[in-house]
């Protein structure tokens, strides 16, 4: 490989892929880990190169990065059958990007450096598919700071990397930073609806709110997509997710002794869009429930949509 | 006294005055009168009851304080109205005292009330009849102490007579024009409900980010750059541990009510602005016990 640092991907899915393919196309020699032989195939087919577990990843590459579903997930990843801490040699720095919970990323971290390797925690704080495909994802990093300078420049290529503190910190800010997108893309959706059934057209609702003091960027980005196209945009994560994001948020609540109201309430609400829209339906579609609890029109359609 | 009825408005003879007047009350009183004032010289004001507005406007050169309707109606070409709500609108424009029985030509009248657009409608219709000029609007920031950009909602109504159009201007930082009678009423108010649940998500992911160790400058800036970007994290302060004043927040209840009544009127659910008409930050669960605040630490 001369000169070229190896970059590891594991969780080749909906951001996975786009980052390792991002990375290659910047020099670096990327491989590839999922548990998924679809996506592995999938992967393969774009060129990456694919390797047989995290350990041989730990063993070969420069980092590591780990895009997984959940806390689950990655303990799997860390602590599973040929999982990175069964790496005869954690060479690799790994950076866990996935949204999971903090206590999880502590566990994680303490036990890698037990094994004399370095971890930092990470997240992608904005910009989707379309940001890490382009190399514009603002992304937040946490762990030792040497690890932060040595890792950081790896990561150029993908966005910008803002260093936030101890093991942990980066995870603390995705949660408040997706809880922050669950419930205000549900509340946008339950006001532009009301609107609506108020008489006035979506479009025109959007385009008047959104720069106004109850603007926000998924007031734009969601809303202001549907109403031009019908779509809300491409690899967002569905309703299920976006229910254990907003349980994650409840927890670190709970957790920190923080009596928040919204976090328990919401991952409810995005329980409920899924049982009727579908688990796996971008969360933004919780426009269609409530169309669908107001007109009568929409209802109809919804339930031919859904039907098997 | 008798009731209100609009069809027993009369039309009123020719009027003499060409000044700006304001009658209003609230938190938003005292920075719109002052705009007017800046833009147009000595503003007329008129104000019902006694208020701080009141006792403020009094000693100040660059209001003249109205001693009555029929003085405000004589000397005034637009007044700007806002009133806590429809009933003191209509009890303005045409109770026994109000500004349809002056002797004088009814001004032009720019409300900035939180009414619903179908008060409006009629509201305007019925002005309409008296001889006068009747547009809505409505005005939105974060806070009205801390020079919070103003937002004015306008129905394209006020197209028609340029006077209401540089008074528009006067009172705010951005003038958005709707389409339809009534919409600005409509707009405002989903504005003040993306306002107030936006406010209290906002106060919780702070206080839930500090909670959890990390700094609020930080994490607001990252916020912004990321898709959790709000516009009300940009008028947020942290000051003595807290992220929005007490005597900063506009009257976040009250601008939730208004959207609550539409909701209940057209039968459309409100399950996130409940939430925050439950939450907002002066009431907030977080604040009523000081076992919270003192159990917060650093996660470990």
């Amino acid at each position: 490989m001369g000169s070229r640092k190896c970059i590891g991907v594991i969780g080749l899915g909906s951001m996975g892929r786009p980052m390792a393919l991002r990375l290659a196309s910047n020099g670096y020699a990327v491989t590839g880990f999922d548990i998924s032989s679809s996506a592995m195939g999938a992967s393969a087919q774009a060129g990456i190169v694919t390797a047989s577990d995290a350990a041989a990843m730990a063993e070969q590459c420069d980092l590591v990065l780990v895009m997984v579903w959940d806390d689950q997930a990655l303990r799997q990843v860390v602590f599973g059958s040929g999982g990175l801490v069964a790496a005869r040699r954690l060479r690799a720095s790994v950076i866990d990007l996935s949204t999971t919970s903090v206590a999880v990323a502590r566990e994680v971290g303490q036990a890698i450096a037990a094994r004399g390797g370095t971890f930092m925690d990470g997240a992608v704080i904005g910009g989707g598919v379309a940001g890490l495909t382009a190399g514009r994802s603002p992304i937040v990093l946490a762990g030792e700071r040497a690890a932060y300078e040595h890792c950081a420049p790896m990561l150029a290529s993908l966005g910008t990397c803002d260093y936030v503190g101890r093991l942990g910190s980066a995870k603390a800010v995705k949660i408040v930073n997706n809880f922050i997108v669950g419930i205000v893309t549900a509340a946008n959706a339950e006001a532009v609806s009301l609107g609506m059934v108020m008489g006035l057209d979506a479009k025109d609702i959007v385009q008047w709110l959104k720069n106004g003091p109850g603007g926000s960027r998924v007031l734009e980005s969601y809303m202001g997509r549907y109403v031009e196209d019908g779509t809300y945009g491409a690899g967002l994560i569905g309703h299920r997710l976006m229910a254990k994001d907003l349980q994650l948020a409840a927890e670190l609540a709970e957790s920190v002794a923080f009596a928040a109201v919204y976090p328990r309430f919401g991952q409810q609400m995005y329980l409920a869009f899924g049982r009727t829209l579908g688990q796996d339906r971008p969360f933004p579609s919780a426009f269609d429930y409530f169309r669908a609890a107001a007109d009568p029109t929409a209802r109809a359609r919804l339930r031919t949509e859904s039907s098997p | 006294m008798k009731p209100w009825n609009c069809s027993s408005v009369e039309a009123m003879p020719a009027r003499s005055g060409a000044e700006i007047a304001f009658a209003g009350c609230g938190p938003a009183a005292p920075l719109l009168a002052r705009r007017l004032a800046e833009a147009f010289g000595r503003t007329l004001v008129f104000a019902p009851g006694r208020n701080h507005f009141t006792i403020t406007a009094a000693s100040d050169a660059r209001f003249a304080a109205c001693g009555s309707l029929a003085e405000l109606c004589a000397r005034a070409s637009v007044a700007v109205t806002i009133l806590p709500d429809e009933r003191a609108l209509r009890e303005l424009l045409f109770d026994d005292a109000g500004l349809v029985r002056a002797a004088g030509d009814v001004p032009a009248v720019l409300d900035l009330s939180p009414l619903e657009p179908w008060a409006l409608q009629e509201i305007a219709a019925a002005w309409r009849r008296a001889g006068g000029f009747l547009a809505g609007g409505r005005v939105v920031t974060a806070s009205w102490k801390r020079d919070a950009p103003v937002t004015l909602y306008l129905d394209d109504d006020a197209a028609q007579r340029g006077e209401l159009q540089r008074v528009a201007r006067a009172l705010a930082d951005e003038v958005v024009q709707t389409r339809g009678t009534g919409s600005a009423k409509t707009v405002g108010l989903l504005a003040d409900l993306l306002l107030g649940v936006n406010t209290v998500v906002a106060f919780e992911a702070l206080g839930l980010g500090e909670a959890a160790g990390l700094d609020t400058d930080t994490l607001i800036g990252l916020l912004m750059k990321g898709s959790g970007a709000l516009r009300v994290l940009e008028t947020i302060r942290h000051r003595d541990g807290d992220f929005i004043a007490d005597d900063d927040s506009p009257a976040l209840g009250s601008n939730l009510e208004c959207a609550a009544s539409a909701a209940r009127r057209v039968d459309h659910c409100l399950f996130f602005g409940s939430m925050a008409m439950a939450s907002s930050p002066k009431q907030h669960p977080s604040r009523r016990s000081t076992s919270n605040a003192t159990a917060r630490q650093p996660a470990a």
